[in-house]
């Protein structure tokens, strides 16, 4: 249930984590915000009305979550997908149903999402080179 | 019609025709024309070896035949330049089909679906890879 608990934290912002970390927990929480930001950019444009977030959990999941308000019914939709990394496939369940194993079109666009994920979030978030996990380097100031 | 034919039908109806002809059947020979007259009704290199080097040939019908023995020379070189072309592209495209060839050729007792199951295991391992780095490196964030 961890899974979801912290899934839950990340996606309503309200922390049921153990007052003891709470720094650390709100510190986890912000960097995945940070990193959801630069997910949530991969795919393009987001439709106006929408939140889109789509981020790294843990080693073994990721996520998809996306919120828009219903044109006809004003009412206030969503779906969360959850993509589970197991050693023999990746399992997709979307909210909280039809788990499958991925495969074809899915499988290539979710691993381009991922390593795009990698490469952007590596450098605009922990400012690293996701190629060598070396600093990147700050550009220094001009000298005459 | 060939011209034995022709002879001979010629002298048939001179035959049926005796008494209002003067004509006697010999005289039905093939017209022949004057270079001079008809240089260009005949094919330029045919003109060339039979009549060329007559020293009764026209001026006109001279200075015509070498400009179109020219002008033949120069496709015929444009032709070989052409065929030469396509040689160098067809050789070309061979090596290329080949190379493809080559990379489509599976080992034996490798199927296409085994290709498959390891493209897509790798995508999967990766994938895995990168879920681990990316939480390695939050947690690197958060420790320092």
């Amino acid at each position: 249930m961890a899974i979801f608990s912290k899934l839950a934290e990340l996606l309503t912002g309200k922390s049921s984590t153990n007052t003891s970390r709470p720094f650390k927990a709100l510190t986890e929480r912000s960097l995945i915000e940070l990193e959801s930001k630069i997910g949530s950019q991969l795919f393009g444009d987001i439709p106006a009305g929408h939140r889109r977030d789509f981020f790294c959990l843990d080693k073994n999941t990721w996520v998809w979550h996306e919120e828009w308000v219903d044109a006809e019914t004003g009412k206030k939709m969503m779906s969360t997908t959850r993509y589970e990394i197991h050693s023999n496939g990746i399992l997709k369940a979307q909210d909280g149903l039809n788990y499958r194993f991925i495969e074809g079109e899915e499988l290539v666009n979710l691993t381009l999402a991922i390593n795009l994920y990698y490469e952007q979030v590596m450098r605009g978030v922990y400012k690293t080179d996701p190629y060598t996990g070396r600093p990147l380097e700050t550009a220094s100031p001009a000298t005459m | 019609m060939p011209i034995d034919t022709y002879k001979s039908q010629a002298f048939q109806d001179a035959k049926e025709t005796e008494d209002d002809t003067t004509i006697a059947p010999g005289h039905y020979e093939r017209p022949h024309f004057e270079l001079d007259q008809h240089p260009l009704n005949v094919a330029p290199r045919d003109l060339m070896e039979r009549d060329f080097s007559q020293a009764a040939m026209h001026p006109e019908a001279r200075r015509a035949a070498e400009d179109a023995w020219d002008l033949q020379e120069r496709q015929d070189l444009d032709l070989k330049m052409f065929d030469e072309m396509n040689e160098e592209q067809s050789a070309a495209r061979s090596q290329v089909a080949e190379v493809r060839r080559e990379s489509d050729v599976l080992a034996p007792g490798v199927t296409e679906e085994m290709v498959r199951a390891w493209s897509d295991a790798t995508k999967i391992q990766r994938n895995g890879e990168i879920s681990k780095a990316l939480e390695g490196r939050r947690l690197q964030a958060l420790s320092n």
